[in-house]
């Protein structure tokens, strides 16, 4: 699923759409809240900080077991939710000082990407200046 | 005052239907007043205009009601980001400098999971479990207040640190 991100309520649909997704591929809800919310804190950087525009992919993906290398048609490995926010934004010049807690470029807002991390069980983030930003996260169903 | 919502339904050759619809059907968060308390329960999402709109329109109904207390209730908010954090924040500091003290209730288990997890924090802001409890506190606070002498300045969380499990 693709949404674009341009205005701020586009962070409401955002997050309304990643936790309908979430629950039908079964995350409970706790797991739907922290989705949701890390869903909505990296549309607001969009909106913030990132230029304004981008687009957010959710996606359901499969991970096999390390221990059993064949899978069955069912998939026996853990199942995911996988979120890339893309914008072609300023870029983050200091990563690691955005993954700090309290930290905002723009003013106030949001507060880190560091609290993004911690509600999901992957966190990759890749910037250049002038370009752009994208920041890709993964839950995995708990077994 | 922002009305910036009409232009965003104006741009052109953009299908923005259904979320103009949602934005036509609930542009407002209505404040209801029991006494001396204002209740608002927030039922949809929040989205950024609404939520500065639903400030506005608490402190307004404050000034107009001389309400002593508000009580926000999320119990049908599905997701407390950031800025929901902090516009709940200000709101209730904003209603304190007028003189009403404010409770949220309805905080649910994976809300309050998130919220600590997430790093965020509701500082200063009483909550509690449910309308009754929020209820409570709002009656021991303006009791409070009644008997201190000076009322309005005292807005300061005092010691008891009593959230929710009032007895």
């Amino acid at each position: 699923m693709i949404i674009k991100i341009r205005e701020e309520y586009d962070i409401v649909v955002a997050r309304v759409e990643a936790k309908d997704m979430a629950k039908q591929i079964g995350f409970d809800i706790v797991d739907q809240t922290r989705i949701a919310t890390a869903i909505s804190e990296l549309a607001r950087n969009i909106i913030e900080h990132g230029g304004g525009e981008g687009v957010i992919l959710i996606n359901q993906i499969k991970k096999r077991d390390e221990e059993c290398d064949e899978i069955d048609d069912e998939g026996s490995g853990r199942t995911g939710l996988e979120i890339i926010a893309m914008d072609r934004g300023p870029g983050i010049d200091d990563i690691e000082k955005a993954m700090e807690d309290g930290y905002s470029s723009g003013g106030g807002l949001g507060i880190g990407l560091g609290a993004v991390k911690r509600l999901m069980d992957e966190f990759e983030v890749w910037s250049k200046v002038g370009e752009g930003t994208r920041v890709r996260v993964v839950k995995w169903i708990r077994s | 005052m922002r009305d910036e919502g009409v232009n965003y339904m104006q741009d052109e050759g953009v299908n923005y239907s259904r979320q103009q619809r949602i934005r036509r059907a609930w542009d407002r968060i209505p404040i209801l007043q029991v006494e001396d308390y204002l209740l608002a329960s927030i039922q949809v999402p929040l989205h950024d205009e609404l939520a500065l709109r639903f400030q506005r329109d608490l402190l307004d109904m404050i000034e107009q009601s001389r309400a002593k207390g508000v009580i926000i209730d999320i119990t049908a908010i599905d997701v407390v980001d950031s800025f929901i954090t902090r516009i709940l924040v200000e709101t209730a500091r904003m209603a304190s400098l007028m003189g009403a003290e404010t409770v949220i209730v309805g905080l649910r288990p994976e809300i309050s999971i998130t919220l600590v997890e997430f790093g965020v924090e509701f500082e200063n802001i009483k909550t509690a479990l449910d309308l009754e409890h929020g209820i409570k506190i709002l009656k021991e606070k303006t009791l409070d207040k009644n008997l201190s002498s000076d009322g309005r300045k005292h807005h300061k969380m005092r010691g008891n640190g009593d959230t929710g499990d009032a007895t």
